[in-house]
């Protein structure tokens, strides 16, 4: 499964952005983000984590409430690599597009055949948002 | 053995991550960690049943570092790179030394021609519809000056490959090459034209796959009526194999096609309302590699919010999309949401908060073969009784009728109710929640699903513990099958300096009616260093 959050002409704001420093990322928030959203991934609060803009968005809610075991939920198994894609500062905030791989299965109980787990590696674009001095 | 000698390389990366200077040059950002994790995994009783795969215990040495800094005036280079040297199968399906993202940037802008150079991992977007991948790739984007104020122009070229890992390095596996030429001018608007090559090999009995793709993109702000909108769309061909309809044989498949989509968005300069409208149209022989669009498919969608001075906010969404358009069935999903949320009391806005979420989704097909009707109704109330208790409570409900075949129906009720309670204590601020939570499943199979919760959470200066208990018991239709379930989840970490120790333990203990038990442990610990200029603000 990818994830991705839809272009706004990128090659816009790689010009826009060119010459500005990046600020590192605390890695520790990406992880909670990721562990938040992951956690809340087959519930009816999902939806209020998925941005707007995210291309896939309607299908991946469509598939949770068509296809997916209600009780399903994810363990994460390992977080791999934090990359960070872009980054953008504006009205005291900073904005930044983070690309991390994750390790996780998702598990249910199933009645006729008990323990399911069914494991895979996604990457996930997460867009953080910092408040930061004006 | 293999353990030993991925724990002798470990020690020396630890050492060498250690003893990494801080680079003298003052204008120089240099930051990473170095993290190395022992992980162990039992399991007794019914492996098969067990969250966890395999047993044994497995060493990871995680390290990401970055540097970034100016070589001249104008003149940017940024390295980035993480990896991991491990033998767990739970962090990677290689073993060794596993490099996972690896970048160097090189920006110029004081160059005649101001360009940037970049290699290795990153965010390709050059529109929706041609390329917008992550991609190991290799990339020039030059800044031709425009000679006018408030416009830019810019050209990218890239050569990159998708979905690969850096061992086992295949780019021909999955290959794009494109390029992208445009401009961005603060009047007229943004403006570009994108050309993707894309190749894959042959997938499990599938043939190989060669396709260009093309676009055009347009975007621009308008100000009309007291209206911000800001519009922007995208016209694309492509010509060649398409992913979609490679499993057909050579006669069926489409060899071009095309999409588009425009997206309106807009926010009104009076009021606190704002809205979008998009329509996407894909045909069957539209299936670019780098991009989402789903060949065959047509999407309309309309979303809408307010949110008054009082901080309420309503949220609405209704799309309609028709997906496998060549086909002689294609199907129809329409969904309808909305959201209501704010404060229950009107003097005090933090004191009682609500929410409401309503959703329904009804998927058709031409012929009524498909026939599934899925509705959702969620409410949540947050409870807020002082600066030191908070009570939350959950509640949804969930059906989803198959109409086209009598008696498979599911409706689905959830409850959960949470406490949370802040405590002062000797210096530690202490945070418990203890809870229930009960799911019913209605089905020709019903399942009760009840248990407790609770999470304690204890932090102190650089110090913190989370334990999170459950207990739940599945009461199916079959009292065979009924399951308790309990889990223990604790996780600890002190920070001294750039050091941080850590613990983490699960436990689940599954106890079917008829059969073995089963009882999974992971326990694992770690020490992370921080190094460089950023970390905790240090040199």
């Amino acid at each position: 499964m990818r994830r991705k959050i839809a272009a706004l002409v990128a090659a816009g704001l790689l010009c826009a952005g060119a010459a500005q420093a990046q600020a590192p990322v605390d890695k520790a928030v990406v992880r909670q983000a990721v562990e938040q959203v992951l956690r809340a991934w087959n519930t009816p609060t999902l939806g209020h984590w998925l941005a707007a803009d995210f291309a896939e968005r309607d299908r991946l809610l469509a598939a949770l409430s068509f296809d997916v075991p209600p009780t399903a939920r994810l363990r994460v198994l390992s977080i791999g690599g934090i990359q960070l894609l872009e980054q953008e500062r504006g009205d005291g905030v900073l904005r930044s597009l983070v690309s991390v791989t994750v390790r996780a299965q998702a598990e249910w109980e199933d009645q006729q055949q008990g323990f399911q787990r069914r494991e895979g590696t996604a990457e996930y674009v997460l867009r953080i948002v910092r408040e930061v001095p004006r | 053995m293999r353990h030993r000698r991925v724990a002798r390389l470990l020690l020396v990366l630890q050492g060498v991550a250690v003893a990494v200077p801080v680079p003298s040059l003052a204008d120089w950002n240099f930051s990473g960690s170095n993290t190395v994790r022992v992980d162990s995994y039992r399991i007794r009783g019914d492996e098969r049943h067990s969250p966890y795969g395999q047993e044994g215990t497995f060493i990871t040495n995680d390290i990401d570092l970055s540097l970034s800094g100016d070589l001249a005036p104008g003149q940017t280079l940024k390295f980035d790179f993480a990896g991991t040297v491990t033998d767990s199968p739970y962090r990677s399906d290689h073993t060794g030394l596993v490099p996972e993202a690896m970048r160097l940037s090189y920006d110029n802008a004081t160059a005649g021609l101001p360009f940037r150079v970049d290699l290795g991992d990153q965010n390709v977007q050059f529109s929706e519809l041609t390329l917008n991948r992550t991609l190991k790739a290799a990339r020039l984007t030059v800044r031709p000056n425009s000679g006018s104020d408030g416009r830019s122009y810019w050209a990218s070229t890239v050569i990159g490959s998708d979905g690969q890992q850096w061992r086992d390095f295949d780019p021909e596996e999955n290959l794009y090459y494109g390029l992208s030429v445009g401009m961005q001018d603060q009047r007229l608007g943004t403006y570009s034209f994108n050309l993707v090559h894309h190749s894959e090999s042959g997938l499990e009995g599938l043939p190989s796959l060669s396709q260009w793709a093309a676009s055009l993109t347009g975007q621009r702000q308008f100000d009309i009526a007291g209206q911000d909108l800001n519009v922007r769309g995208e016209l694309a061909y492509l010509h060649g194999d398409s992913a979609a309809t490679r499993h057909l044989s050579a006669g069926e498949r489409p060899d071009s096609g095309y999409g588009v989509y425009v997206q309106i968005d807009g926010r009104s300069q009076s009021r606190p309302v704002d809205y979008r409208l998009r329509y996407d149209r894909y045909s069957d022989g539209l299936g670019p590699g780098g991009s989402s669009a789903l060949a065959g498919s047509e999407a309309l969608l309309l979303e809408g919010g307010w949110r008054s001075e009082r901080d309420v906010e309503l949220r609405g969404r209704l799309q309609r999309s028709r997906t496998e358009l060549g086909s002689a069935n294609p199907i129809t999903t329409d969904s309808a949401a909305v959201s209501l949320s704010g404060p229950l009391i009107p003097g005090d806005r933090q004191k009682v908060r609500g929410r409401l979420d309503l959703s329904r989704q009804q998927r058709e097909s031409a012929d009524d073969s498909v026939s599934v009707l899925a509705q959702t109704a969620q409410g949540s109330l947050t409870i807020t009784h002082g600066a030191r208790h908070q009570t939350r409570l959950n509640g949804a409900i969930a059906t989803v009728d198959d109409r086209g075949q009598s008696g498979v129906e599911r409706t689905t009720r959830q409850l959960a109710v949470a406490h949370t309670a802040r405590i002062d204590l000797a210096g530690i601020d202490l945070t418990i929640t203890p809870g229930v939570s009960a799911t019913e499943i209605e089905t020709e199979d019903a399942e009760m699903t009840v248990g407790p919760t609770l999470a304690i959470e204890a932090t102190r200066d650089r110090e913190r513990l989370i334990l999170e208990l459950g207990q739940s018991r599945i009461d199916a239709a079959d009292p065979e099958a009924d399951v308790e379930l309990s889990r223990l989840g604790l996780r600890y970490e002190i920070q001294r300096g750039r050091h941080a120790f850590g613990v983490d333990i699960d436990r689940s203990l599954r106890e079917p009616e008829a059969g073995e038990e089963t009882d999974s442990w992971h326990a694992g610990m770690y020490w992370r260093y921080d190094f460089g200029k950023d970390a905790n603000g240090v040199s």
